[in-house]
Parts: C-alpha cells; structure tokens; sequence
C-alpha cells in the first residue's frame, strides 16, 4: 500500500507536483499523464533524487521519504529507469548480482535468488553474456531482473515499453503482470502506450500539471472525458 | 607582530589579478560547460609572446596587443576546434582535454623560452603613490582597478545585454538555447574570446609582479579556480571575495618564517576547505542520461581471465630475460617504468573502473616514498614493512584530503586532486625526503646523505628487477581480484550511473573512498618501490605536473586493459631516456603527450592498450580465416 499525501515539488517557480495526494493498492497501478505531466517526478521523489517541498509518501505505513536514499533499495523500493541503465561492463548475472549485494536476501542462497530472477524474465540462458552485447528488450529485462530479485515491496518501471518490437513488447507485458505474483510487489508502471497500461494496470492514476485529474480502475479512468480532454484524445484518434 | 599593511595591499592587488583570471574561467564555464584549466598556460604564451616582441625593438604596447591577441586567438581555436568534439562529453573530461592544451602550450614555451627566468617590466611600474603610508605602484593599482572593473562590467554584461542573455540560456541548456534560436556556436566563441583576453590580460600583470616563467604561469590557473570553486564555479561575485581572499592570505604569510615557505599553498587550502563547507548538504548526484563519464565500450580488451593470462605470461618472460639483455642503465630505467606503471594502474582504477579522475596520484606514490623513506632510515624495520606502511599512509593522506569531494560531482573530485598535487609539491619542497637525519623530517642538513638500498631480498639490480616485477604484478592481481567482489560490483554501477547506483541500494560515498584509498595505497607502494630502485627521492621531481602527467599518460596508454598502465610507464620513464640519449629536447615530449591526450579523448578512448588488443583480434580473425585456404594451395 502506497499512500501519498499532499506531495508538493517545486522547481523553481513551476511546480512539478502539486498537492498529489493517492492511496495506491492495486498489485499493478499505471501512471500516466502528457510529457511534463509529473510522472517522473513522482518516481523521482521516490527514490530521493528530487526533494519535495511538502508532503508525505508511506510505503506499508514506513515514512518513505525518511529512509536515506541508498537504502531504500533494502526497504525494498526498486526502479527502471526512462533510459535503459544496464551495466555494459558486467555481465547479466553480474548485474543481477550488484542489486542483490545490497539488499537482504532473508537467508535465501545469492545464486538461488539471482538465478529465479533471471529464470523468471527469460534471461537465464544469457546469464553469461556482457551487458554491452545486449539488445534493447534484453536490456529492459535485465532490468526488471534487477528490481524483482529478493522479495521488493513496490517496482517502479518508467517507460520499459519504450521502442520495443511487437513480439517484444507481448513478452515484457507478460514479465510485468507477473511481478506481483512472482515477487510479491506492487508495480508503479509510468508508460505512453495506453494499450499496455490498459492491458496489465488494474488501477491508473491520470496526472496532469502536476496534479490528479483521475484515479481509478484503468477502463472507468479511460473513458473519463476529462482525460480523453486532457491527454488520450489525440491517441485514440490515430488508433482509429 | 609585524606592520602587515604593505602585505594586505600587495595582496589585493595579487588577488584582484587571479579575479581577472577567474571572471574568465566562470564566464566561460557557464556558457560553453568548460572549465578551462589552459588558462594559465595560455596567459604565459601571451606574456612571453609580449616580451619577445618588446626585446626586437618593438614599442611594447604593440607587444602587449600582441600577446593578448595571440593568447584570445588560441583559446578561440581550441574553443571552434577541438571543444565541439567534446561536447557531449562529462564536465570532468572537457576539462581534462584542456589539461593536454596546456601542456601543448606549455611545452611549446618551455621548448622556445626555456626556464630562464625574465621579467617582465612595465611602464607603470616607476610611477606610485601611497595608500595608508604603503607605496603602490601604478601597475598595482591598475591591476586591482581592473580586476574590480572587468567584474562589475562582466556582471552588467551577462544580466543586460543580448549577448549576455544569450550566454545565460547556454549555461542553462545548450540544447533548447539552439532550439529556441540562440546562436549557439557564436555565442559559444564568445565566451572563449572572452575568456581569452583575461587570460591575456592576467598573464602579463603575473608575468610583472611575480615572474615570467611558463611553469609558474600554467599554475597560476590554479589560484584561479579555487577562487571560481568558492562561487560553485558560477558566481562572479564569488570569485572577487575568493580572488582576493587568496591574494591577501598569501601575502600575510610572508612576514612569518614558520609558514612562508607554505604560503604558495594557499589557494590548494583554501579550495579544500571550501569544498568541505559545500559538501555539507549531502551527495550530490551526476544527472542521469546525460553524460556518461568514460566512454563505454569493453569488447575490444577480452575477458578477465583472457587479461590475466597474457599478463602473467609477459610478467614471467620480462622478469627473466630483460636482466640478461639489458644494460645496467636500461635495467635501473626498465625497472622505473614497471614502477610507474603501478602508479599508472592507480589513476585507471579510478578513471576506467568509477570514471574519477585523480590528478594526485603521482603526489600518492610521493606520500609513499616519503614514509617508506622515513620508516627506513628511523627504525631500520624490514623494506616490505616499510613499503607496506608507505602504501598505507598513501591511502590514509589521500582519503583524509579526499574527502571533501567525494560526495561532490566528478568534476570537483578532479580539481581537489588538482589541489592535493599542488598543495603536495610546496610541501615536499619545503620538508624535502628523509635521508638518515634526525628529527621528524628526518633530513640531513650537514654532512653525508644516506641512501637506501635494494632490499636483502634482491641485494643487485638484476635481483631488484624481478622483485619489482612480483610487487606489481600482485598490485595488478590485487585489482583483479577486487573488481570481482561487491566493491567491483559497485564500481560498475557507479560508473554507469550515480542514480542507478543509488537506486539499486549502492552507498556511493563509501565506495568511492574504498577506491580511492585502493588507488592511494598502491600509488604509495610504487613510492616505496622507487625510494629502493633509486636509494633517495628529490623533492624537485614532484611538482603538480607531474600527477597531471600520470593521468594524461595512462588515459593515452590505455585505462582498460592491464598493459595500458605499462605502455604508460614506458612513455613517462623509456622515453625521456631515449629522448636524452638522441639529444632531442624534452618539452617536444611534452607536447606530444598532451596531444596524444587530446587524441586519446577525442577519439581513441581504450588508449594505445586497446587499438593493440583490437588490432591483434583483428589479425587472429584474418588469419585463422585465411589459414584453410592456404592449407589447401600446399596440398
């Protein structure tokens, strides 16, 4: 259970988020909102790489923003980022490798763990390969591998659907739907790609500005005239 | 207490000349993102350059225009040339690039000038006045008037005018500036004449109340920037309290002996002491997605044990032919470069490894030979306890002194080294290195210096060699072996990304120090090692050029690999050697390797190391492919 209160950023005059305030239960909960609508931010806050002017966010009743930002992996907040950040220089493994040392793996076996992790995106055959010789998806999976090893509480994915094939993509929906089950995470999904959020996201948080303008389960938010206004108009057009 | 009027008076006048100089650095490094460190070295072209002109005949205001046009005309040439291929690279290497102009221009006035030094007299140096019964010179007051003037003008000049708008929307975002319609070239070029003329203009007026010296010129960059450190490296105000600051503490110090010999490192305190101040709000994080600090591609230098198997295989076949190959003198200098590269390997743990550039190393590898020297001589306890000791120490001073930066952005990490070699070489040169003397500095005044000896381990030179060899290559060991465990995992991540380590739990700071401590201890041990190869280490042989030399050679050699830091070692000791052998001036090296760091940068980022590795893959392919079919022609 994610819940925000009052969230406020500033930068400089403009606000990127303002007043938000959210109770995030659903196992998979998208975000999404046009370009500089705060989803980052959000993200950002989150992990402690911008500061909030005011306002809370608790992660199962633990004061989030409390936690020095480098344990907060250990409290068990992971994330993906809008550019892929895989380690060239290690390999799969390796990479899986480098989140797990520094969170608590419960008395579970390291390779045990890294090696589910890797089993459960698809990656384990390629455990051995550098992550420079990695292509784009292998990249993202790498990725989510990263987040879902040793039992995190929330996964935050920014855009891991971002210029992926369609094969592709179908794979990765099918790694993200299963992360609550496989880990026991909630997911926090920020994409533009409304069909991906409205085929795994049980909830979605509309955001615009900087603040909320629908909450709910994914299909009542998409139909809100509100947000077609504000950001889905133009998508559904071309769709059709 | 002494009347101290006439010092704070100098002082001013001193500092309102490194205001010149810094106004140019801020300027500069707000528009175009680089943090010019050749400005000191192109202020000692143009001074030069003036006082040559005067010395034919020539009025010397003509010589001054002369030498301020050619020091803007240069700085505008790298800034059109060579910075755009640059641009999209982190703050730190744009700023490490300019670091091998300058030794191009240094080498070039050191080749055409020599150490001779000059003076550089002035018209306005007979003419004075008195100011609170202290007389001035009109130089001084010039000089300070100017350094107030150029301030205020550069600041109503950035908030009024087009240009100065212009200037701001660059340092704020290049990319959207030129969206929106800024000239970004143009207005880029800008900024380097600017920067050009102050550096010009700075050059000759240190070039008159100091000394007209092209070493001593290229440092005084550093006065410089720790003034632009005080304001984040933004602020202009900040730089005229820092200027000045600087200049008066300096000049206070004169009147006391216990400190005057110190009082040149002035500015490499007061920039640590201000970083510690700034580092107080907790780290702070290089921008995601931006930049990436070292270019990233690892194919070209194999995989780990591929590294460790050709490297024991030529650690074994040079440590038991070259001995029976070698004259005595290739032996003492072959027995250097093995050194060197372990100093060498100290700077690519930190640039290839976590993208730190630590221009300090060789001030390091300094601290080690100090206290393997002084360990020695006072307690006569075995030479691997010594160098053990001296390695340690390294680590402690360079962390201790370190530390201000570590939680700072790389580029403040890069100049505090800066000022660690800086501070490192006023300080050696006033204690000098232990030679059997007595007290704690353990050096002998009077009577004959003592040497220390190769260890009873490896009594002769040959012996010597081979036990260099196994130090260094249980260094490199040490190094592959750390990279394997959660501290190489770390680095990984670190290098990748601040905030992706963050975000996966990495406690940055505490692995940085371990790196850096890593990088301090073995740079230390290579100290120790050279203290023995030699018997005695001379303070003059560690100015700060010397560590920026280190870096610029194992950036060229090659970072990634295990033999770059060796190709290293051979360009700094084989070199030179061959070069005095061939009767070939050593500045011409010195320009050449700041070239090659240019090139290194620019365009061969894996080094000397990795266009070998790749080229040999290279003809390994060609020729297995091409072995079936000649096979065949024989049959």
């Amino acid at each position: 259970m994610i819940e925000i209160r009052g969230l406020t950023v500033e930068f400089g005059g403009v606000r990127g988020l303002n007043d938000l305030s959210a109770e995030i239960g659903a196992r998979i909960t998208g975000l999404v909102g046009p370009n500089g609508a705060g989803k980052t931010t959000l993200l950002n806050v989150m992990s402690g790489f911008v500061r909030r002017s005011a306002g809370t966010v608790t992660i199962d009743g633990e004061d989030l923003l409390r936690i020095p930002m480098n344990r907060r992996a250990a409290f068990g907040l992971r994330r993906t980022f809008q550019t892929e950040q895989v380690v060239e220089n290690l390999s799969v493994w390796n990479n899986v490798a480098a989140a797990l040392d520094n969170v608590p793996t419960q008395g579970h076996a390291r390779r045990d763990l890294i090696a589910e992790a890797l089993e459960y995106v698809g990656m384990i055959r390629q455990a051995e390969r550098v992550g420079v010789s990695l292509n784009a998806s292998e990249r993202r999976l790498v990725e989510i591998a990263r987040c879902v090893v040793a039992k995190p509480r929330v996964v935050m994915m920014d855009e891991p659907g971002a210029g992926l094939s369609e094969s592709e993509a179908e794979h990765l929906r099918k790694v993200i739907i299963g992360v609550p089950e496989f880990c026991g995470a909630q997911v926090l999904l920020v994409d533009h790609d409304v069909d991906l959020i409205s085929t795994t996201c049980h909830e979605t948080l509309v955001l615009d500005f900087g603040s909320k303008i629908a909450f709910g389960p994914t299909a009542d938010v998409l139909k809100d005239p509100k947000v077609r206004a504000a950001y889905l108009g133009t998508v559904t057009d071309e769709a059709a | 207490m002494p009347d101290l009027s006439p010092f704070v008076i100098a002082g001013l006048c001193t500092g309102a000349v490194y205001v010149l100089a810094g106004v140019g650095l801020v300027v500069l490094y707000r528009a175009s993102g680089v943090l010019n460190l050749a400005q000191g070295a192109l202020g000692a072209l143009g001074a030069l350059l003036a006082w040559q002109i005067a010395q034919i005949g020539v009025p010397e205001w003509i010589g001054w225009i002369a030498g301020v046009v050619s020091s803007t005309a240069l700085a505008l040439f790298y800034g059109r040339v060579i910075a755009p291929r640059l641009a999209h690279s982190d703050p730190i290497i744009r700023a490490v690039a300019t670091l091998g102009f300058a030794l191009v221009v240094l080498g070039f006035c050191e080749f055409f000038w020599g150490e001779l030094p000059r003076s550089m007299r002035l018209p306005t140096d007979g003419i004075g006045f008195y100011v609170f019964g202290v007389r001035v010179t009109a130089t001084r007051a010039i000089a300070f008037g100017l350094g107030v003037a150029v301030t205020i003008g550069m600041i109503v000049f950035l908030n009024r005018s087009r240009l100065g708008l212009s200037m701001r929307a660059l340092a704020n975002d290049r990319e959207i500036s030129g969206l929106v319609g800024v000239p970004v070239l143009r207005v880029d070029a800008w900024a380097w004449v600017i920067s050009g003329v102050l550096s010009g203009v700075s050059g000759i007026f240190l070039a008159n109340m100091l000394k007209l010296q092209a070493i001593p010129l290229t440092y005084l960059v550093v006065p410089a920037v720790a003034a632009a450190i005080l304001g984040r490296l933004t602020s202009l105000t900040a730089v005229v309290i820092g200027g000045l600051a600087i200049g008066v503490i300096e000049a206070i110090a004169t009147p006391f002996p216990d400190i005057a010999g110190y009082r040149s490192a002035t500015p490499f305190i007061f920039a640590a002491l201000v970083l510690l101040w700034y580092q107080r709000g907790g780290l702070v994080l290089s921008r995601i997605d931006q930049f990436r600090s070292v270019p990233a591609s690892f194919e070209a230098v194999g995989t780990l044990w591929q590294q460790l198997r050709a490297g024991i295989v030529v650690a074994v076949i040079v440590a038991i032919a070259l001995p029976y190959v070698a004259s005595a003198y290739w032996l003492k200098t072959f027995t250097g470069v093995t050194i060197i590269a372990l100093c060498s390997l100290s700077v690519a743990v930190l640039y290839a490894r976590l993208g730190m550039v630590s221009l300090c190393q060789y001030a390091l590898f300094g601290v080690g030979g100090w206290v393997t020297l002084r360990l020695y001589h006072g307690f006569h306890i075995p030479f691997e306890v010594d160098l053990l000791a001296g390695g340690v120490a390294a680590a402690i001073f360079g962390v201790i002194f370190g530390l201000p930066a570590m939680r700072m952005r790389g580029l403040f990490f890069a100049l505090i080294t800066l000022m660690i070699a800086g501070g490192f070489q006023v300080f050696i040169n006033a204690i000098g290195f232990p030679d059997g003397g007595p007290g704690w500095s353990g050096k002998i005044y009077a009577g004959a210096r003592q040497f220390m000896p190769h260890p009873p381990l490896a009594p002769s030179d040959a012996a010597y060699f081979r036990y260099v060899v196994v130090v260094v290559a249980l260094g490199f060991l040490l190094v592959m072996l750390i990279e394997r465990t959660r501290a190489g995992r770390a680095w990984a991540l670190i290098r990748r990304s601040e905030p992706v380590a963050v975000a996966v739990g990495v406690n940055i700071f505490r692995y940085k120090v371990v790196a850096f401590a890593l990088a301090g201890f073995l740079a230390g041990v290579a100290g120790g090692l050279m203290a023995a190869n030699i018997g005695q280490l001379d303070s003059r042989a560690f100015p700060a050029s010397e560590s920026i030399m280190m870096f610029a050679l194992t950036v060229i050699g090659g970072a990634f690999h295990w033999s770059g830091p060796i190709f290293a070692g051979l360009l700094l000791r084989a070199i030179p050697s061959l070069l005095t052998d061939w009767h070939i001036d050593g500045n011409l090296a010195i320009m050449v390797f700041g070239a090659g760091l240019l090139h290194a940068l620019i365009t061969a980022p894996q080094g000397v190391s990795g266009q070998i590795v790749a080229l040999s893959r290279l003809l390994t392919t060609k020729v297995s492919a091409a072995m079936p079919r000649i096979m065949e022609r024989k049959l």
